[in-house]
């Protein structure tokens, strides 16, 4: 068959098949009706034939392009990804997030230490001599710090937080973004990772210790056990998570680096999402609760309920359930 | 050309219906473009959203409420942006949609929601130190041109043009092939040579007939000369109609 004939007889099909599929990408729903599917994998598998057929008998580069390019938006919309279930976000943090979370314990402890180990050390060497601290944070933070846990005169007190929406938006930027940094630069072989985790903590054992040597501990301390909980928690996890894509690509074996990083790729970043979730909830709590002006007492026995909850979250939901005795 | 590495932004992808796809790579610039695109969306609806909470301020008493706002929404965009259009809009943001890039898996397959939040959360070490410079290093040093983002998803950035199927030229069909007697040598023109003289053909009507001749003479002499063609286009004149001829003549034999 010569090509002019050839085109001839398929072109209708050709370009009944642009249309089909012009209308597959632009749908909103990216789904077929019914009737809609047989003629269309038919087509899909005719085009795929003729491609075969222009190449094997050279008609051409340019019916070689065109068909290639239709085929490949065919298969583009034939092969779509699995359909999305509404309540994927739901389970992945009602069990997904923590299963995983429990999968990647070794990770977690190791970047408890990076992150905890410094912090200590920080904190008690500043809490004995105030004037460590001016080694690590500017005198202007400090004195900010200072500021903002002196005593309260009973007035300012019983207007409770300030904007406490604005301050969410400023914690959710501020900690998801640091949080997401983390989890991101670990892919420098978890160094990006270490980096992050071994600053904020130093950062904050300087804080604290700071604070404490001033003599502000119940204050400083009840205002960070409540969310702290979720904040603490979630950086470390997200440090995990970037530890265990740096760990990809240090000890690759038995999988070349491309390929391990692309096995371990997906479950970190699911475990930053889970994080940067978490997050979120302590934004809200150090908006909205952790600034009440209450009894320290009761935000050291609700701070140890958030505690609570947390660790349970993490080390029991998703579990499968247990069978009932009978 | 067996054994050499052909510097090419081509991917081949063979898949499950036997013949094998041909996807062309978007390199750094294509989507430096698609970046600068979505870079200008995310400002306007930026600007469009602080003037809503400017205007919503004074009436729902926002106060210091406004700038936390603005925060979630820097944050919105930083991280949601292009993991929310990939993901949902099958691998396209509408920068990517306006110069037909597509994000899809190394397969060619759709990507979904998993991939679309590894190579957008990666983002944040691509751009590092400076302007994406990891990126732009990890795309000139892998055979798919993927940043780190892509490597980790599995992902690869591909051109998605739209070709328009031409007129077919008939004249081509018709042309009389060269006379075996004509030919002083064995031999033959190459592939990639019969295909120029195609592409030729079929814009050959585009041209204007004198510029059409100017063209085919380029390539027409010294064919001519290594075929040692007794029938030589005189002048400029028969140019065009040789190249055809001896398009006909060398036409890989086709079963009919």
């Amino acid at each position: 068959m010569k090509r002019a004939a050839f085109v001839a007889q398929r072109r209708p099909l050709w370009q009944k098949f642009e249309v089909m599929v012009g209308r597959a990408e632009t749908s909103a729903v990216r789904r077929f009706d019914a009737p809609d599917v047989v003629p269309f994998s038919q087509a899909f598998r005719s085009l795929c034939h003729d491609l075969a057929v222009v190449r094997s008998r050279g008609f051409g580069r340019d019916l070689d392009r065109y068909l290639n390019d239709l085929v490949v938006r065919g298969h583009n919309v034939f092969y779509g990804a699995a359909p999305r279930s509404s309540n994927a976000a739901w389970s992945f943090l009602a069990g997904g997030f923590p299963r995983l979370f429990r999968e990647h314990l070794g990770y977690f402890f190791v970047a408890s230490c990076l992150f905890v180990l410094p912090a200590l050390v920080s904190g008690l060497l500043v809490a004995r001599d105030s004037s460590v601290a001016l080694r690590v944070l500017p005198a202007s933070i400090l004195d900010q710090m200072d500021s903002m846990y002196r005593e309260r005169s009973a007035e300012e007190a019983r207007k409770g937080p300030s904007a406490p929406v604005g301050m969410t938006g400023f914690y959710v930027w501020n900690n998801a973004g640091i949080a997401f940094r983390c989890f991101a630069t670990g892919i420098f072989f978890g160094l990006g990772t270490a980096y992050y985790l071994v600053f904020n903590g130093i950062f904050l054992g300087t804080v604290a210790g700071y604070l404490v040597g001033r003599g502000h501990s119940e204050r400083f301390f009840s205002f960070v056990v409540g969310h702290g909980a979720f904040e603490l928690t979630a950086i470390v996890i997200a440090g995990a998570a970037g530890l265990r894509i740096g760990h990809a690509l240090v000890h690759p074996s038995p999988y070349g680096w491309a390929e391990s990083l692309r096995r371990r790729g997906r479950a970190g970043a699911e475990l930053a999402l889970g994080a940067g979730a978490m997050l979120v909830t302590a934004a809200g709590i150090e908006a909205f609760w952790s600034p009440l002006p209450i009894p320290a007492m009761l935000k050291f026995s609700a701070g140890a309920l958030f505690w609570v909850l947390v660790v349970a979250y993490l080390a029991l939901a998703g579990r499968p359930r247990a069978p009932k005795a009978t | 050309m067996p054994g050499i590495a052909v510097v090419d932004t081509a991917v081949h992808v063979e898949i499950p219906e036997n013949v094998r796809l041909t996807y062309r790579l978007a390199g750094p610039f294509t989507r430096l473009g698609a970046y600068g695109i979505d870079l200008a969306v995310r400002a306007l609806a930026f600007m469009a959203i602080l003037w809503a909470i400017a205007l919503a301020s004074p009436v729902l008493r926002f106060g210091g409420a406004s700038w936390g706002l603005i925060l979630l929404v820097l944050f919105v965009m930083e991280w949601g942006y292009g993991f929310v259009f990939e993901a949902f809009w099958n691998g396209q943001t509408p920068g990517k949609r306006a110069l037909r890039l597509r994000v899809v898996k190394e397969g060619g397959y759709t990507i979904g929601v998993p991939e679309a939040l590894v190579r957008n959360l990666l983002r944040a070490a691509d751009v590092l130190p400076v302007f994406y410079g990891v990126g732009l290093v990890a795309m000139l040093s892998t055979a798919r041109l993927q940043r780190l983002g892509d490597l980790a998803a599995g992902t690869m950035v591909v051109r998605e043009p739209r070709h328009r199927l031409r007129r077919e030229t008939p004249d081509l069909e018709d042309m009389p092939r060269l006379a075996p007697e004509d030919l002083g040598s064995a031999w033959q023109p190459t592939e990639r040579t019969l295909d120029l003289i195609h592409t030729f053909a079929l814009r050959r009507d585009t041209l204007s007939p004198g510029r059409a001749l100017e063209i085919a003479s380029i390539l027409a002499d010294p064919l001519a000369r290594r075929l040692s063609c007794r029938a030589v286009p005189e002048g400029r004149m028969g140019a065009d109609r040789f190249l055809l001829r001896a398009f006909r003549t060398f036409q890989k034999p086709r079963r009919s």
